[in-house]
């Protein structure tokens, strides 16, 4: 027997859903949007037994209310997917706030298994929960979870299939030989007993429907009051609103009973408190239903009943009835707790937000990220770089002669344009995975909360919140990642604002640049002209944040900061990992095409002759071919900013494509690239051996450069010979296009690249993200920017007498 | 007085909480109703501050702070 069942997880931000996600799918993920929305979906495949468990992680919300992007999600899924079973995932230490979620899936009337995680937790926090009751008053199943380690997730599987079978009408299966049973109840799920895996004497899980048996502990608030319960078929759930607010939900659902559309579509009793609470997605649905004019007069005469009742507005007191409600639902079920986990975050806290101490911790952390992100990631650029360049463009090269193709323009293809582009796309990957690997450790840590608390302040003078922080670092490394980090941005005006500040941080394609051209020209000070540059970005987003908030976005609001700090914990291995590769795999998946098509294209335009008296194809004096062509179209433009060489115009006209290409282009038009010579005789074997030694090299290199972290020499040897042969042809250039000031117009240079328009991934993450009004304000407005920037510093140095 | 005004280490208890529906509604998801006791863990000048509500821990916008009216327990 095959069956195949529907499974959702529910939970909390920071509950450790994703975790049991991850644990129960595996690898047999699949990540992609919702549909028409730009919030991620993550939906996977869990085989359990002979069960077939397609799993759907909702996306982590407080509540469902419709607040937020993810929670209309979450609750449409729940409403009209109609999952077979929902999986609501606990933090147990966090009981109260946890359950407010719960509660108001239960409403919705769908089958629920409760999984009580980070119960492993509740030991060191001195906390007992009687699972029995908690049962009872959900009427669902709980079962402890320790996603972490894995732990009581068969006990999950178990119950989730168990309640799905139930639920679906099918026959249920022999037990198994450890339930005990009871039999009069056919079509409840068993009855019975399950020992948590860890066998603690507490730990044990029970199940029983809420009216399935007899007895109700008398001082527990159970949902068995009949008195004024308005009960519908589906629902074996209630929470009681109080006889006042009872009253009403009766009278709605007398009047939403004449309208079959809705009873079929939404849970009566749980539309009509929707119509009490107002909530206005649902209000637009209901005004699609012809005579529904109807219902909303019957919901307008309770709400003013209330509000003469109460005083305050029916949501208000419906949030504080569940409340109240579930605070007695604790109180009983909760035993005893020290806390000792809150009482520990609290004293770190005191520290780590401290008006002086806090921003101190700020920018070491800030610090340690950077210098990780490039000093770890230097060894192993080289290996891939140096991979690239000798053993496989040997094989290449070896292959070539064997096929007599040597010296052809098919040996110059796979060269200079595949193997380029391919080095181009692989030696970003290790920047990007150090940034993103810490960046995950201080999220996962849960660091990043504090670090967004810290910054509020100063994120609130440019209309946005401490959250909107998160973005803007990533932004430090790749910006495709970082416009995704938008996403969590509830209005989209944030959005946009901070869609169009990112770029201003200088991504990790950038770096390579300035090193390169700072090294060159300020060998002494590259360090401090880098971190300039860097400075130079921020302030800038800060000002034109300052400026769009008192022009474009006047109106708007600063958004009403709140955010969870969850309590600190050592990140799992597994999550950061997640982390890492997701934001990384981001840029990979955008970038690779981008990267191999530009190197490819650069190198057709350097092959092509025009007007090239002698010249033919792949055979022509740089400067006769089509790139230089071109290029010489724009360098005209480029003279009021010193560096209006067309070798110049044509780098950065391919940094268009990405920002480090700049500095290969140079290379290339200055004929530096080496032209390697087929050995005589190629050993892949001996070759693989060496290329085996050095990524143990660079790996150890790695490794040995963490303790240097702290350390400050950042810019040390990096002058190979190759850079310093680069370095004079690009001195000369540069001499002589800003009439014997090359510094300044080196500096120029830098901050050109550092504003002008971002690389085409970035562009096409900016067009999918805010549309394409905004990408092109970002591609035309940062180019526009960046040329007055290097105007204003060459000819201001210039009459100041600068360099 | 409003939650803004509360001292460090102050318990206090929300009497209503001033502003729209939705923020109202938000606070209510994030745990925050009227009636129920919350201490102020610790907040920077003019800036955000940390409550301690149940067992999580929130941080609030000084704007939204001023907006939540409390009574000293």
């Amino acid at each position: 027997m095959n069956e195949n069942y529907r499974i959702a997880l529910a939970g909390n931000p920071n509950c450790g859903k994703t975790t049991i996600f991850n644990q129960l799918t595996g690898m047999n993920q699949h990540v992609g949007n919702w549909p028409g929305k730009t919030v991620e979906m993550k939906s996977g495949v869990c085989r359990f037994e002979d069960t077939t468990l397609d799993i759907i992680d909702l996306p982590g919300t407080y509540s469902l209310s419709a607040y937020s992007q993810e929670e209309i999600i979450a609750r449409d899924y729940i409403i009209h997917e109609k999952p077979d079973v929902v999986v609501c995932v606990l933090d147990a230490t966090n009981l109260e706030r946890n359950l407010f979620l719960t509660a108001q899936i239960r409403e919705l009337g769908v089958p629920v298994v409760v999984a009580l995680n980070m119960a492993d937790l509740l030991d060191a926090n001195g906390m007992v929960i009687d699972t029995e009751w908690l049962a009872k008053a959900l009427g669902s199943p709980v079962i402890y979870t320790a996603a972490n380690h894995a732990d009581g997730l068969q006990e999950l599987l178990e119950t989730v299939t168990e309640t799905a079978r139930n639920n679906s009408g099918r026959p249920i299966p022999e037990p198994h030989p450890h339930h005990h049973r009871n039999g009069s109840q056919a079509a409840a799920p068993t009855n019975g007993l399950k020992h948590h895996a860890r066998s603690h004497q507490h730990h044990h899980i029970a199940w029983r429907r809420a009216h399935g048996k007899g007895h109700h502990p008398h001082h527990l608030n159970l949902p068995a009051r009949q008195h004024m319960l308005a009960y519908t078929h589906l629902q074996d759930f209630a929470v009681d609103y109080g006889r006042e607010i009872e009253q009403e939900i009766v009278a709605l659902i007398h009047v939403i009973e004449q309208f079959p559309a809705l009873e079929a579509e939404f849970p009566t009793r749980w539309l009509a408190i929707k119509l009490l609470e107002q909530d206005a997605e649902i209000e637009a649905h209901v005004h699609e239903v012809p005579g529904s004019e109807m219902i909303f007069r019957a919901a307008e005469h309770s709400l003013t009943h209330l509000h003469d009742i109460y005083g305050s507005d029916a949501d208000t007191m419906i949030a504080d009835r569940r409340y109240g409600w579930i605070n007695g639902l604790v109180r009983e079920v909760v035993k005893s707790a020290t806390r000792s986990r809150l009482l520990f975050s609290d004293s770190v806290d005191k520290i780590v937000t401290h008006k002086v101490l806090g921003f101190v911790i700020f920018f070491f952390m800030m610090w340690v990220v950077f210098k990780a992100s490039t000093d770890l990631a230097t060894p192993l650029i080289d290996f891939i770089e140096g991979t690239l360049a000798g053993p496989i463009t040997q094989w290449v090269l070896a292959l070539l002669n064997a096929l007599n193709l040597q010296n052809s323009w098919v040996s110059s293809f796979l060269g200079d344009g595949i193997i380029a582009g391919v080095g181009g796309v692989l030696a970003f990957i290790p920047v990007l995975f150090f940034l993103y690997l810490t960046l995950a450790i201080l999220e996962d840590s849960g660091y990043m909360a504090r670090a967004a608390f810290l910054m509020d302040r100063t994120m609130h003078s440019l209309g946005l919140h401490g959250k909107s922080f998160l973005p803007m670092v990533l932004g430090f490394g790749c910006t495709v990642p970082a416009l995704y980090g938008t996403r969590t941005e509830r209005n989209q005006r944030d959005r946009i604002l901070i869609g169009l500040l990112v770029p201003f941080m200088s991504c990790s394609a950038k770096l390579p640049v300035y090193v390169i051209i700072a090294t060159i020209f300020f060998p002494r000070q590259a360090g401090l002209v880098i971190f300039a540059l860097y400075a130079m970005g921020v302030l800038t987003a800060f000002l034109i944040g300052l400026v769009l908030k008192k022009t474009l976005f006047k109106d708007k609001e600063a958004a009403p900061f709140v955010m969870e700090l969850p309590p600190y914990h050592v990140p799992t291995l597994k999550s950061i990992w997640l982390h890492t590769w997701e934001r990384t795999s981001a840029f990979i998946k955008k970038a690779w095409t981008v990267i191999l098509t530009a190197s490819i294209v650069i190198w057709l335009l350097l092959a092509i002759p025009v007007n090239s008296p002698g010249g033919s194809f792949n055979d022509v004096p740089i400067e006769e071919s089509a790139f230089a062509r071109m290029s010489q179209l724009f360098s005209p433009a480029l003279q009021p900013t010193g560096f209006g060489s067309w070798e110049s115009a044509g780098a950065l006209i391919t940094g268009i494509w990405g920002k480090e290409i700049v500095i290969s282009t140079y290379a290339q038009i200055y004929n530096l690239a080496e032209e390697a010579e087929p050995d005589d005789e190629v050993n892949v074997l001996a070759d693989l051996g060496g290329i085996a030694l050095d990524l143990g090299g660079a790996l150890f290199d790695t490794v040995k450069s963490v303790p240097l972290i702290i350390g400050i020499d950042l810019f040390e040897d990096d002058n190979g010979q190759e850079a310093s042969r680069l370095s004079s042809a690009i001195r000369a250039d540069f001499e002589q296009t800003s009439g014997g000031h090359g510094k300044l117009a080196a500096f120029s240079l830098l901050v050109f690249v550092l504003y002008y328009t971002p690389c085409l991934i970035a562009l096409n993450a900016e067009r999918q993200e805010l549309g394409w009004q905004w990408m092109l304000v970002t591609a035309f407005g940062q180019l526009a920017f960046a040329w007055l920037m290097s105007t204003l510093i060459f000819q201001g140095g210039r009459l100041l007498g600068i360099g | 007085m409003t939650l803004a005004n509360a001292l460090i280490g102050e318990t206090v208890r929300l009497i209503t909480i001033e502003g729209g529906t939705q923020i109202r509604r938000r606070l209510a998801d994030m745990g925050l109703s009227t009636g129920m006791e919350v201490k102020v863990i610790t907040g920077i000048e003019h800036g955000p501050i940390i409550l301690a509500v149940k067992d999580s821990r929130l941080a609030i916008g000084r704007g939204m702070a001023e907006k939540i009216i409390v009574e000293k327990v």
